[in-house]
């Protein structure tokens, strides 16, 4: 429950600073040209009610925060284990499993199919993703330098060395075939045009 | 009558060994190329073109036509599998599709989008030919009242897409909208939030968008975990890896009601396969008995847009061939090779060239069996893909999303922004706000906003025409219902929420 009002709130900060942006961003755009609505009309009326809803939901978060610290005393395990509660949103399915931890009632029995190795859930890290979004960062900036292959084959050898630490054979032969192979499907039998960097 | 026959003299002309053994290499070019995101249809009609120009036109078209068939199924083998929508339509199959392959179902997925497609794909084809005078007639007088009136709908209809929280839904929605105004506004011509940059002028490539937002982000939600091993499980008996007969019952009516949508989405010009595969499935969630789970695999989910998307392809044939409107980027092109033919696309075609037409059109259904025939016994060689241990697949994964993104537009910037919203999707999955409704409303917000706009200039900004109009009203007035027959519904479960909280 704390985890999901973080959450909330964390995802109306966001909205929030999003709908600033494009509300300070689009002062000098005229809400109406000729008598019809203008350039500027749509993206302020949307970023303002995209502002107001991000301030429903974070009252919302908080009005529940308070409810669930009432109810904390007398309810140990919480029964709000609505759909609402754990949503995994879209069809996308989510990772609610690894989550769900032991305070929070274990309720994702029956929105989550997946079938994942259950004994990993101790092993999730917050940091690989985020390692790996810098790696697949780094190697774009660096592709128009590089060039295509020299710069897809970094990240993938970096993925396997670094981020996998697997230094068997298959893997490193993996890594090395996946870009070549892209390059040579999209640039040699597609036409795709490819950064070719100081090799071009 | 005249279409009877002129229809049999198509296939008469189309079932030549020339002609098929075009067709057969059109399909699978167009499902191998399609299958790699960044190159939908358009493009991979534009990468195959000059394959056909030393041909025939009948054959050549034909061969297209095939290609077209081929690239559409291809967009949604990555959707099922791997969670890359390679093209706007193919977004709404991941919900449902994606799904089903974490449950270890990706081989009926598959195999229902394939039989779908056909099916579908069928009925439109049917539809043109007996209908296309009469559709040709209505689809003119649909003008950017109507158009608003539909974009609206649509867009209210992300709130059912919003799964359990509609105002998380509601907010990315929004933001999606946001997003899509980036860019010269097409109507005064002025630049919006380009900060300066020249790549903003064009707006956020949607590819870019949508692949980092689910496909990117899929890769690093699922890198939290060690990666030892595949991901999902997937069957080992064939029969498995097929759809039930279950299946199939399940999703009879979904196939049945996408390919009408779609047929009649599609020979609206401009409306495209997106809003088609996305109204039908909607409609199919209010309507399904196993609606609670639409967005956790259900299959009727995947059948019906992927219904939609195909049956599309015969209804945005009406506009081109009859009126010589391209409806969407692949039909563009289609009308960029008939003009290269020496054909004169308009309402005479049909008179001046009955003996090219025909051909193609009969070489559609024909295209449509060799699509079948061909990928469902490939449905669990690809259902297979997704054995292969997850650390040797994601790197490949984020390669082809880098090389298909850096392909529409050959921008880096559209590579570093396919990363931005990689990280974006990865913290909307963390926070639980669905990715979905960003994605959509990013692609019709515009087509929504530049209805709306055309509409008040036409009637000199009079907002009564979205009412004076009947078929905008009654698109507006079905927006109204769902949203509030929606919001009457989560009214109650968040009282209920809150009720149980505070006791």
């Amino acid at each position: 429950m704390v985890r999901r009002v973080n959450a909330d709130l964390l995802a109306a900060s966001g909205f929030a600073a999003l709908a600033l942006v494009f509300l300070v961003g689009g002062r000098s755009l005229s809400l109406t040209a000729q008598g019809v609505p203008g350039p500027g009309l749509f993206p302020v009326l949307i970023a303002s009610v995209l502002l107001l809803l991000s301030v429903l939901l974070a009252v919302r978060a908080l009005v529940l925060r308070r409810g669930a610290e009432r109810s904390r005393s007398s309810a140990p395990s919480p029964t709000e284990v609505t759909p609402t509660a754990l949503a995994d949103g879209t069809g996308i399915a989510q990772h609610e499993v690894g989550y769900a931890g032991p305070s929070e009632g274990a309720a994702s029995g029956g929105t989550t199919t997946v079938t994942e190795p259950a004994a990993d859930e101790g092993s999730r890290s917050r940091v690989r993703p985020l390692l790996l979004w810098g790696l697949v960062l780094g190697s774009c900036l660096v592709l128009p330098v590089l060039g295509f292959v020299p710069a897809m084959l970094t990240l993938t050898l970096t993925l396997v060395l670094a981020i996998e630490r697997r230094h068997d054979v298959v893997a490193l032969a993996t890594a090395v075939v996946i870009p070549v192979a892209a390059y040579t499907l999209f640039a040699v039998l597609l036409d795709v045009r490819l950064p070719l960097g100081p090799f071009g | 009558m005249e279409a009877l026959q002129g229809l049999a003299g198509g296939f008469a002309e189309a079932l030549t060994l020339t002609n098929l053994f075009f067709v057969l290499v059109g399909v699978t070019a167009g499902t191998l190329v399609g299958i790699l995101p960044g190159l939908g249809p358009p493009a991979t009609i534009a990468i195959l073109l000059p394959l056909t120009i030393n041909l025939e036109p009948a054959t050549g078209l034909i061969m297209l036509a095939g290609i077209y068939y081929g690239a559409k199924y291809g967009g949604s083998t990555t959707s099922i599998l791997l969670n890359i929508p390679g093209e706007s339509a193919s977004v709404v199959t991941c919900l449902d599709g994606y799904a089903m392959a974490r449950q270890g179902r990706a081989g009926p997925a598959l195999g229902i989008a394939a039989i779908g497609s056909f099916v579908a794909g069928t009925i439109g084809i049917i539809g043109f030919t007996f209908l296309a005078p009469l559709i040709a007639a209505v689809a003119i007088n649909i003008g950017p009242p109507e158009y608003a009136g539909i974009m609206v709908f649509a867009l209210t209809s992300v709130v059912l897409l919003a799964g359990d929280s509609v105002l998380k839904g509601l907010l990315a929605a929004l933001a999606g909208l946001l997003l899509a105004t980036v860019g010269i506004d097409i109507i005064s011509g002025a630049a919006r939030y380009t900060f300066g940059q020249t790549e903003f002028l064009d707006g956020i490539e949607f590819i870019a968008l949508s692949i980092g937002v689910f496909a990117v982000a899929e890769v690093m939600i699922n890198v939290e975990q060690k990666t030892g091993r595949p991901i999902f499980t997937v069957p080992r008996r064939l029969r498995e890896l097929m759809p039930t007969r279950q299946d199939l019952k399940q999703s009879r009516f979904a196939i049945l009601q996408g390919s009408v949508i779609g047929f009649v989405i599609g020979a609206l010009p401009g409306a495209g396969s997106t809003v088609a595969s996305f109204i039908s499935y909607t409609v199919q969630k209010r309507i399904s008995p196993n609606r609670e789970s639409f967005g956790k695999g259900a299959i009727d989910g995947v059948a019906a847009p992927e219904a939609a998307n195909n049956s599309e392809t015969g209804g945005a044939l009406i506009p081109l061939f009859s009126l010589g409107i391209p409806g969407s980027g692949t039909t563009a092109i289609l009308l960029g090779a008939l003009i290269l033919y020496g054909l004169d696309p308009g309402p005479l075609l049909f008179e001046e060239n009955p003996d090219i037409i025909w051909p193609i059109i009969a070489s559609m259904y024909l295209g449509n069996v060799m699509l079948l025939v061909l990928n469902l016994p490939l449905v669990p060689v690809f259902a297979s893909v997704l054995r292969i241990p997850y650390h040797l697949l994601y790197p490949g994964i984020l390669i082809v999303c880098i090389v298909g993104v850096y392909s529409v537009r050959n921008s880096i910037f559209d590579v570093v922004l396919l990363a931005v919203f990689g990280l974006v999707g990865y913290f909307m999955r963390k926070l639980d706000v669905p990715a979905a409704p960003l994605v959509l409303a990013f692609v019709l917000g515009p087509l929504a906003e530049r209805a709306v706009r055309q509409s008040l200039i036409i009637s000199q900004n009079d907002w009564t025409i979205f009412l004076t109009r009947p078929v905008a009203a009654v698109f507006l007035l079905l927006a109204l219902l769902l949203l509030g027959g929606s919001l009457v519904g989560r009214g109650r479960a968040a009282r209920k929420e809150v009720l149980e909280v505070d006791t």
